[in-house]
């Protein structure tokens, strides 16, 4: 039973394309940028945000309605399924070699929390765009240190020892999931639901 | 058509990507305000970040409409009806391009204003600027459209915008000035876009927004290699026409305004709303520099500019070291530290007493120390807080420690204890050393035993 499962709701979902384009990103960036075994600490931040963004389009189904009417444990299943794509996004990461695995892997968590929260607000249309727009001024004004409301803005940039940048990542991850996984996402309408895919 | 147009801003997405666009633009803006506020280099330069971050959420947004239009099948729908294919996309089009110009062009306009009101000195090559942004900020939207309708995957509007944001930030971290870059910082106080620039982004405007329209409205390949071929030659001419060093030299802003009376005191013309401060602090500091033998009558702003020097990445080299200042005798210069564009510089006359007026004589005085022992003498204080040439403007300045002033404190007493005939004689040989750029012992030329 549980076997036939899975497979249904990561095609319903479209996980498998998404992490494709996530490591296709990730290792595109990579063989394009990468000197000496490192990368820039900038490539490293918008590249953790691009494939973590990819996991927006997969926190929903293209008919909502429907899936609600099955009687399942939806809850623990969104937490999952968020949980488990940040970390083997964040495992790919510290396995190439993009940052420190304790670095890579609070960015996913946080990031995974931020798309959850996006997700559970405005749907799964325009759940990505929280984190596009806290990543995109991380990566482009990249600041490491400061007064810790800076720290907290450029959370993404911070290093492994930055606690202001862990607590931003664990309240992010900690609202995002529960969030995520309590909700799901606004209603749909019935005529959007309709639409083919 | 404007009740079709109507109805389709009602029924879209686009109010709701409009409202991004406004919010991230008012954020970017909002939080740079002080910067900008007086100086029309800096406006420009925030206006291409805006457009820089709401290029990719519009072309999101256009993405995620155009899919909406490829779900609905409402092409089959318009394929019956007996009308040129590009009048069944351009409500659709029409209605993202007038969201989006709309916003960003209010925005940008009120920045214009505020900038026309309150700065001293008018530059309006960022006003030149607004056409081609706006153009580019359409033709991303349009771009995104025609892709949404292209490829009907939810992947497509976080790909594009994620994308686009990538290659900004490959352009900046790569560390070398791109012609593409909206993200390159090369504005100082005395710059203004280079005109190159506005026609570059024209061109990329053009490119996008004809592009967006062929590929959106397209039925048949012949028009979709059209409008590739539009997107290249807009971004080739982009390219070729935007030089990497992105703001120029404006020998305007750098002309002196001088204030009336005596002795004078001059500031470059960016910074003519500060002249009534100015004019203050330099003549207190001329007064205590007139203790001196062969006193400075008159003071100027230092207008060394990093461009000018033909510096590429002002970001890190405003250092003036090694350069000669051609100042006329009994001139002295001074640097203007205005701080998120405030009108005052608190440190001004400090700054100037320290070093004996000297000090911004070109050479590199990496002791401070013996520059406040001579500031605090002219100003009669116990001690005084060491002030580094052409590092006044740091956003976060170390504080002296307590050690380091009461060593100060102790060099201006023992400088005290001396006649005071031979303590004028010391001041004034140390101001000829700085001025000979004999930086080394400048602190035994003040307090060491034994005759000046």
């Amino acid at each position: 039973m549980i076997t036939g499962w899975i497979p249904l709701y990561v095609r319903s979902r479209g996980v498998l394309l998404a992490l494709l384009a996530a490591l296709a990103v990730i290792a595109g960036i990579w063989l394009l940028a990468a000197e000496h075994g490192a990368i820039d600490e900038r490539l490293a931040v918008i590249t953790t945000g691009a494939a973590m963004m990819l996991a927006g389009p997969t926190l929903g189904t293209f008919d909502q309605a429907l899936e609600s009417t099955a009687a399942m444990p939806w809850p623990p299943r969104r937490a999952l399924h968020l949980i488990l794509f940040a970390l083997l996004i964040a495992a790919v990461l510290a396995g190439i070699g993009y940052a420190p695995g304790w670095v890579v892997l609070r960015n996913c968590l946080g990031l995974a929390g931020l798309v959850g929260i996006g997700a559970a607000l405005v749907g799964v249309r325009y759940g990505w765009v929280p984190a596009l727009l806290w990543t995109a001024p991380q990566a482009l004004f990249h600041s490491q240190g400061g007064p810790v409301p800076q720290q907290v803005l450029f959370w993404l940039d911070q290093p492994a020892a930055s606690t202001a940048a862990i607590v931003t990542a664990a309240v992010l991850f900690g609202l995002g999931v529960s969030f995520y996984a309590r909700r799901g996402g606004p209603p749909v309408s019935a005529a959007e639901s309709a639409l083919p895919s | 058509m404007i009740r079709v147009l109507r109805i389709e801003l009602r029924r879209s997405n686009v109010p709701v990507v409009a409202l991004s666009v406004f919010l991230v633009s008012a954020l970017v803006l909002g939080l740079t305000f002080r910067e900008w506020l007086r100086d029309w280099s800096q406006l420009a330069e925030m206006t291409e970040q805006a457009v820089g971050l709401t290029a990719a959420l519009a072309a999101a947004g256009g993405a995620v409409l155009g899919r909406r239009e490829k779900r609905s099948r409402a092409d089959e729908l318009f394929a019956g009806t007996g009308r040129p294919a590009w009048q069944k996309v351009a409500p659709t089009a029409g209605a993202l391009s007038i969201g989006l110009v709309a916003v960003q062009g209010l925005i940008l306009a009120a920045a214009l204003v505020l900038v026309r009101v309150n700065a001293s000195y008018q530059s309006y090559s960022a006003v030149w600027q607004l056409g081609p942004d706006l153009a580019v900020l359409a033709g991303a939207g349009l771009l995104g459209l025609a892709a949404g309708r292209a490829w009907s995957s939810a992947f497509v509007a976080p790909g594009l915008a994620a994308g686009l944001v990538l290659v900004q930030v490959v352009f900046s971290a790569s560390g070398v000035p791109h012609p593409l870059s909206f993200f390159n910082s090369g504005a100082s106080t005395w710059t203004r876009l280079a005109d190159e620039v506005v026609l570059g982004r024209a061109a990329l405007g053009a490119g996008l927004l004809v592009a967006g329209i062929l590929l959106a409205a397209s039925r048949n390949w012949a028009v979709r290699g059209l409008g590739a071929g539009a997107l290249v030659a807009g971004v080739a001419a982009a390219l070729v026409i935007t030089p990497v060093q992105r703001f120029e030299v404006d020998p305007a802003a750098r002309r002196l305004v001088c204030s009336e009376g005596a002795p004078q005191v001059c500031v470059t013309a960016v910074h003519a709303y500060a002249l009534a401060d100015t004019t203050r602090q330099a003549r207190e500091a001329l007064g205590h520099l007139s203790q001196l033998p062969d006193a400075p009558q008159r003071a100027i702003e230092l207008n060394y500019d990093p461009v000018a020097a033909g510096l590429t990445d002002t970001s890190t080299s405003t250092l003036p070291w090694d350069t000669t200042p051609d100042v006329a005798p009994g001139t002295m210069q001074f640097e203007l530290v205005l701080k998120d564009g405030a009108a005052t510089d608190p440190d001004l006359m400090r700054s100037m007493v320290s070093g004996a007026g000297a000090s911004l004589n070109g050479c590199r005085l990496d002791d401070p120390r013996p520059l406040a022992v001579a500031g605090a003498w002219l100003t009669d204080a116990p001690t005084f807080e060491p002030i580094s040439p052409y590092l006044r403007d740091m956003p976060f300045p170390i504080p002296t420690p307590p050690e380091e002033m009461q060593a100060i404190g102790a060099a201006v007493a023992k400088l005290r204890a001396l006649p005071h005939q031979q303590q004028v004689q010391r001041v004034s040989e140390f101001r000829e050393a700085l001025r000979a750029c004999r930086t080394k012992g400048l602190m035994d030329i003040l307090i060491a035993p034994g005759p000046a």
